[in-house]
């Protein structure tokens, strides 16, 4: 064990620990696969792959019924519930997200990309996560939720808020706050509700579909429909804006590699499983053992919180070849092992849309900014289990006047 | 059944496309089951009755469309 201050193995979050996280993971992987710290409180991590892999399989001994988070946030919704409750909450909200309703999507996020482009490309220069990795997640989001676009771009959600130690542990998230987006959020199911008892067809929509839900002969109470929708809501946004900001970011700083991209661009759709892999835009998640258990000798009560390290599976040299190498040929057959969607019955239902994202996105950027350039080092989200880019400062050549 | 096998529907899984969320598995322990790499199995290839709509529930939600189920060939 370290010294000091810090008695533990780690400290989350410790800028240092923020800015070069894939050397500490490797680290914990070779000295200490079940690394400890007390910061804020007593918790463990695993990193290998093998490690992680098994705790996500066992949710029975591995709950997540006290929540994602460090903070024990149980009694929600899809993230923070096992079965039985998951399987309906999967049922209900997966048909949303499912591959074949993408599919009918994709001519409009195409369309969406190329509207935001359109309204920056002159510039020639920008952060583009501003412009392009913040704003798009968030428009596709609130469309499929059936929300404003405009008006939930002003409200910019944190992922990390869903699992944000902000409790103590022991202690269950405070109910939820009055804020403006908790305002919006109901006022847009109380008329929705309205439209759903007068009979009315309403929009196909989550929120319609959750309106209508019925679980054991009974409707959805608004604390359950509006637990859905915030959740939707922050999964689906920063965690995309990351990948998207994290892709372009490996590309602009690996050339060999956007070059490969630019020039045969069968490859994106594997450029985007690299970019996942190599940068899990969620570090890991955490979950709770249900009884007192073991891991690598180290006895734990029940009850302990145990993150399940995704960005450092994604780079463990036992199941990896060259893991720090950034490689958009790497085979998708192997690169969709990675963990940055989780693995067993908790896996990203959004992972089809956020794939779905990302190769638009990048299609776009390779064909509409063309001679992309970093102009300065991006600055680095410092934020719990957040990881990347939070700017991306870049240049390309403006199309001249006219030629558009 | 009074159907010979030859003549049920046939669960396949296209292993190329699989994500390898577990998800059949998860849903639908009676007809899959995931092996010690995190692959999913078939534990009947053929399926009958009410497998029939488990089989369409495990398609649905499957994340990489990787499911399929053939219908028996007719004439």
């Amino acid at each position: 064990m370290v010294e000091d201050s810090l008695d533990g193995d780690f400290d989350f979050f410790d800028a240092d620990f923020q800015k070069h996280p894939h050397e500490q993971f490797r680290r914990m992987q070779k000295e200490c696969p079940f690394a400890h710290t007390n910061v804020p409180f007593d918790w463990y991590a695993v990193t290998r792959e093998a490690d992680v892999r098994a705790l996500l399989a066992d949710w029975e001994l591995w709950t997540s019924n006290s929540g994602p988070g460090l903070a024990n946030a149980g009694g929600g919704v899809l993230v923070s519930v096992d079965p039985p409750e998951h399987i309906f909450d999967r049922r209900l909200i997966n048909k949303a997200f499912s591959p074949s309703q993408l599919l009918a999507m994709e001519a409009d996020i195409v369309k969406l990309t190329n509207e935001l482009i359109d309204s920056f490309v002159e510039r020639g220069e920008g952060d583009l996560m501003e412009l392009l990795a913040i704003p798009l997640p968030l428009i596709v989001i609130a469309r499929l939720l059936g929300l404003d676009p405009e008006l939930v771009q002003q409200m910019r959600p944190r992922a990390d808020m869903v699992i944000h130690p902000a409790t103590p542990p022991g202690k269950i998230t405070p109910p939820r706050q009055d804020t403006p987006a908790s305002r919006y959020f109901q006022s847009m199911l109380d008329a929705r509700r309205k439209m759903h008892a007068a009979g009315e067809s309403m929009p196909a929509d989550v929120l319609s579909t959750l309106v209508s839900a019925e679980l054991e002969g009974r409707t959805l109470t608004d604390d359950e429909v509006l637990g859905f929708m915030f959740f939707l809501f922050i999964a689906g946004s920063q965690t995309t804006t990351q990948m998207i900001g994290n892709l372009v970011y490996r590309l602009l700083q690996n050339p060999d590699q956007l070059a490969k991209v630019q020039a045969d661009r069968s490859l994106v759709p594997q450029a985007v499983e690299e970019g996942l892999r190599y940068d899990a835009p969620v570090h890991g998640l955490f979950r709770t053992n249900t009884r007192d258990t073991e891991v690598h000798g180290v006895q734990i009560p029940a009850d302990t919180k145990v993150l399940c390290t995704f960005g450092a599976a994604n780079h463990d040299p036992e199941f990896w070849d060259s893991p720090e190498r950034f490689d958009v040929e790497r085979p998708f057959q192997k690169t969709k092992n990675h963990y940055s969607f989780g693995k067993g019955i908790h896996y990203c239902m959004g992972a089809p849309l956020a794939r779905l994202e990302g190769a638009v996105a990048l299609r776009a950027v390779l064909d509409r900014l063309p001679n992309l350039r970093l102009v300065a080092e991006p600055e680095v989200i410092s934020a719990y289990v957040l990881h990347g880019v939070e700017t991306l400062p870049v240049t390309w050549d403006a199309p001249r006047e006219g030629t558009r | 059944m009074n159907s010979p096998d030859d003549d049920a529907p046939r669960l396949k899984i296209d292993h190329q496309a699989c994500l390898r969320s577990g998800q059949c598995a998860y849903l639908q322990p009676g007809l899959f089951e995931m092996n010690p790499d995190g692959a999913p199995v078939v534990l009947t290839p053929t399926v009958h009755g009410e497998q029939i709509d488990q089989a369409k529930d495990a398609i649905e939600m499957c994340p990489g469309q990787a499911i399929a189920l053939l219908q028996a060939r007719r004439g």
